[in-house]
């Protein structure tokens, strides 16, 4: 109650899942209620540890390698005189890992601002192109060094995803960079990218969603954000308690997640442990499944643990 | 900066609230907003960026021409490309010859197709074999390259035993010998050149129950007792498998060799068509009426009035037929939002100017009211051009060549472009295993446990796996189990001794329990390499893959409430 009283916007989702168990007029779509309720648990989560950030409650980060290597590979660069190679994936604004992407990229062209470093950014997408340049302008002009910035530094190369690795790959070969940073989305040319980049002996940073191409990343580069790791980045880097605290928030999450799991798991162990206990349950979620109970929606997620960890 | 900042912010928040809408509200204009407009005005923009693109590559290439910049010389190479793409596909289509009919609207002029006259009658009739050098249309014609397969239906000319009816004919339910038979049969795959995604002769169709007969189905032969179905007599109307008259398909040009009603001819003067006249094989069995088609002409104004309806009751093919039943816009002319036939596919209706046919004289005449289209106070005759057979103006539609096969551009596609972008891929395969090499060089326990299990897999995905027999397996097992416990036993004698004492116990262990003869899953490299894959392998990506929805929806989260700003650069 404290919660509540403390975070009154707590309610506002409560509100929203009553209705949607309500589905007046039939406003809802059936059948979704199920990433429904997750989606606004996780959300509620999210925003409770947003908020505690904001009224100054502590949040402890693990420090991430990969980040923390970020500002040392542009020092690196720095010092070699090379330039700082960022890859935005291939991949155009409408996938969130691009998105991702672009944003560390703003917080990257922040840092070679400010240590002096030339940025290259060669670019798949056209769209892409142009977010990039608006992030880095800023990042440059935020860090008061417009000067430096420079209209080439982010440029197009092409949109075929071979005919792009084979220009980047180029780059690479002729520009030698000392710091190479892939964070975006990525296919087949992860690895063509990568091995290139660790044959120039540039230290490489790679971050990406496809969950298919990061043992590639993880085999070629020097450091790898792995999964969730990757759309932390942005506010890892940020260091706002706003975004620290959603990323706590998500860490609970997956907490709640991991539980789920460990509860299903047990459940099916005892299950195969002990069938004639599990008989009643089973004859319950029987009964259950032709009651109108069934058809309430809340049940949905009383199904749902029988079907994954009963039945 | 308002536009900048502030506006940026809140056309995010609105779209990611919409979207979400979009996938829990059931209001269906929602969701097709979502679904399609969004999405398309998502691909207009981008489609739009493509320019930025393009003029950021030149300028960028040509200032590092211009003040001949590190590794200019290579920009000569790109600017190069760029202008030779530009060109081929923009000015040069590379189909240059004397003017002519481009019926099959394929770019090219086509001799007439040779064949095979096998019923010595003159004319290519079905099933005889030619070679498709007009029309590359894109469907399957009679002798074209197709993969003749064993269907497992009965296809003409294989043979059977006549047992059902004694009639000498094939009958449904009689055993038959399914063979390879030379010919293109139902089902069978066949190459679609034109990727036109219609039902083209031959290609898959929905198998109803239509109500008619269909060949195959069973029959009560009580009329005329001849063994075969005639009209009126009963039937059992099935599935059988294969296309039946009247079932439901998208009819497209057959190109049979034969004239069918509505195909355009050259009149002999008598105003009908008359066998040996030249005609233009162009049936276009489109589904919609075609010039020249018979039709009940309700508002008597001799014509077919585009894009009325008609009820297709007679024959069910998708076409309308004499006697078939249509609604009648009943306004004697055609307009603009009637649906007609393109039949030269330029997009527009490109008879007369439309006109209100006060004396239905089907003539414009001074005083009757018309869309004057060009703006000039007049009503203009339709423009005049070479009159080609099909009767329409028709041109090569602009870009066309870019799909053409014999056009420079596709030359460029084919010649450079495909091999260069199969190059870049074929790398892949030595940079995996120069990345392999690296990831399995033995630096710590997880490279051993990584080294193992690939080794592991390599073996149980090959043949030669299978045939490692399972002494050999436990071989490997104790093996690597002493090499992870060598540095700790520093005798080399006692160390030996005990190797090699395990093995051969392990080996008498194995013998005794008879595992030559079932052995058990973990000395089965195939087996282990299955367990590795649907174990421990899925288990790790499913981690992965929780944590990156969980990242997403917090992503998400973060920037639907417009807190995370950076993407617009603040």
């Amino acid at each position: 109650m404290n919660q509540l009283k403390k975070y009154p916007f707590l309610l506002f989702p409560l509100f929203l899942i009553i209705i949607y168990i309500i589905n007046p007029f039939n406003l809802f779509v059936s059948g979704n209620e199920l990433s429904f309720i997750s989606l606004v648990i996780s959300c509620i989560i999210i925003e409770l540890f947003i908020q505690k950030a904001k009224n100054g409650e502590e949040i402890y980060m693990r420090p991430i390698a990969a980040m923390t290597a970020m500002e040392e590979a542009v020092g690196r660069a720095t010092e070699m005189g090379s330039p700082v190679l960022y890859v935005p994936g291939i991949s155009g604004l409408d996938e969130i890992d691009t998105i991702s992407g672009v944003m560390i990229l703003g917080h990257v062209a922040g840092m070679t601002a400010e240590y002096e470093a030339n940025l290259h950014v060669p670019c798949c997408v056209p769209i892409v192109m142009e977010a990039a340049k608006e992030s880095c302008k800023e990042a440059y002009l935020k860090k008061g060094r417009p000067d430096l910035y420079n209209e080439n530094m982010v440029h197009y190369v092409t949109d075929d995803q071979f005919a792009y690795a084979a220009g980047v790959n180029g780059i690479m070969l002729r520009e030698k960079p000392a710091a190479v940073f892939y964070q975006g989305k990525f296919y087949a040319e992860s690895l063509l990218l990568a091995e290139t980049g660790s044959s120039v002996g540039a230290l490489q940073i790679a971050g990406t969603g496809s969950s298919s191409q990061i043992p590639f990343f993880v085999t070629a580069c020097d450091y790898v954000l792995i999964g969730e790791e990757f759309y932390a980045a942005s506010a890892y880097l940020s260091g706002s308690p706003e975004m620290t605290g959603s990323i706590k928030g998500q860490d609970y999450v997956k907490l709640a997640c991991i539980v789920f799991i460990g509860f299903t798991v047990f459940m099916s162990i005892l299950n195969f442990l002990i069938p004639k206990f599990f008989l009643v349950l089973q004859n319950l979620y029987k009964w259950f499944l032709v009651t109108d109970f069934s058809t309430w929606i809340p049940f949905e997620f009383i199904n749902f643990i029988f079907r994954t960890s009963i039945i | 900066m308002f536009f900048k900042r502030q506006l940026a912010v809140v056309v995010m928040i609105m779209m990611g609230v919409i979207s979400l809408s979009g996938y829990f509200i059931n209001i269906q204009e929602l969701r097709n907003f979502t679904d399609k407009d969004a999405t398309n005005f998502y691909m207009i923009i981008a489609g739009f960026a493509a320019f930025l693109g393009c003029f950021n590559l030149l300028q960028l290439h040509l200032q590092k021409i211009t003040y001949q910049k590190e590794n200019w010389q290579y920009s000569i190479f790109t600017l190069l490309g760029f202008l030779i793409m530009i060109y081929f596909g923009f000015i040069n289509k590379g189909l240059e010859s004397d003017p002519f009919t481009d019926i099959n609207n394929n770019g090219k002029w086509d001799d007439a197709e040779e064949y095979i006259d096998n019923n010595l009658n003159g004319i290519c009739d079905e099933g005889e074999s030619f070679i498709d050098n007009v029309y590359y249309n894109g469907i399957y014609d009679i002798g074209e390259e197709f993969t003749d397969t064993i269907n497992g239906i009965y296809d003409i000319g294989e043979d059977f035993i006549d047992v059902a009816q004694g009639n000498g004919i094939y009958d449904i339910g009689e055993e038959f010998i399914d063979a390879l038979n030379g010919v293109y049969d139902i089902d069978e795959r066949y190459f679609d050149e034109n990727l036109n995604c219609m039902y083209d002769f031959g290609e898959e169709f929905v198998d109803t129950l239509n109500g008619v007969y269909d060949f195959g189905e069973k029959f009560t032969d009580d009329l005329v007792f001849n063994g075969i179905y005639d009209i009126g007599e009963e039937f059992t109307d099935a599935l059988n498998g294969i296309y039946d008259v009247g079932e439901k398909f998208i009819d497209v040009p057959r190109g049979n060799g034969i004239y069918d009603i509505g195909e355009e001819f050259t009149d002999a003067l008598n105003g009908v068509y008359d066998e040996g006249e030249r005609f233009i094989d162009v049936p276009r069995g489109n589904g919609i009426y075609d010039v020249g088609e018979d039709f009940i002409d309700d508002n008597f104004n001799c014509i077919y009035d585009c894009g009325e309806h008609f009820t297709d009751n007679l024959k069910l093919n998708g076409i309308y037929d004499k006697g078939e039943v249509f609604f009648d816009s009943k306004n004697g002319l055609y307009d603009k939002p009637e649906k007609y036939i393109d039949v030269n596919d330029n997009g527009k209706w490109d008879k007369a100017e439309p006109f209100d046919d006060t004396y239905g004289n089907y003539n414009y005449d001074c005083g009757e009211k018309f869309i004057d289209k060009n703006g000039d106070g007049k009503w203009n005759q339709p423009e005049s051009f070479k009159d080609l057979p099909d009767g329409d103006y028709t041109f090569v539609k602009w870009g066309a060549h870019l799909k053409n096969k014999n056009s420079m551009f596709y030359w460029f596609y084919d010649k450079f472009y495909l091999p260069l972008g199969a190059t870049m891929f074929a790398l892949l395969a030595f940079f995996v295993a120069s990345a392999s090499y690296r990831a399995f060089r033995i630096r710590n326990f997880e490279a051993t446990l990584l080294l193992i299990a690939g080794v592991l897999l390599m073996l149980g995905r090959v043949p030669l796996g299978a045939m490692i027999s399972w002494w050999l397996v436990l071989v490997i097992y104790i093996s690597i189990l002493f090499s992870l416990l060598a540095h700790k036993i520093s005798d080399k004698k006692l160390f030996f001794i005990s190797y090699s004492l395990s093995i051969i116990i392990s080996i008498v262990i194995g013998m005794m329990l008879s595992w030559n003869q079932s052995t058990p899953v973990f000395l089965s490299i195939p087996l282990i390499q299955e367990w590795i894959m649907s174990v421990p392998a899925t288990a790790g990506s499913r981690a992965i893959m929780i944590g990156i929805a969980l990242g997403i929806i917090a992503q998400s989260f973060r920037i639907i409430t417009g807190r995370e700003r950076s993407i617009l650069g603040d």
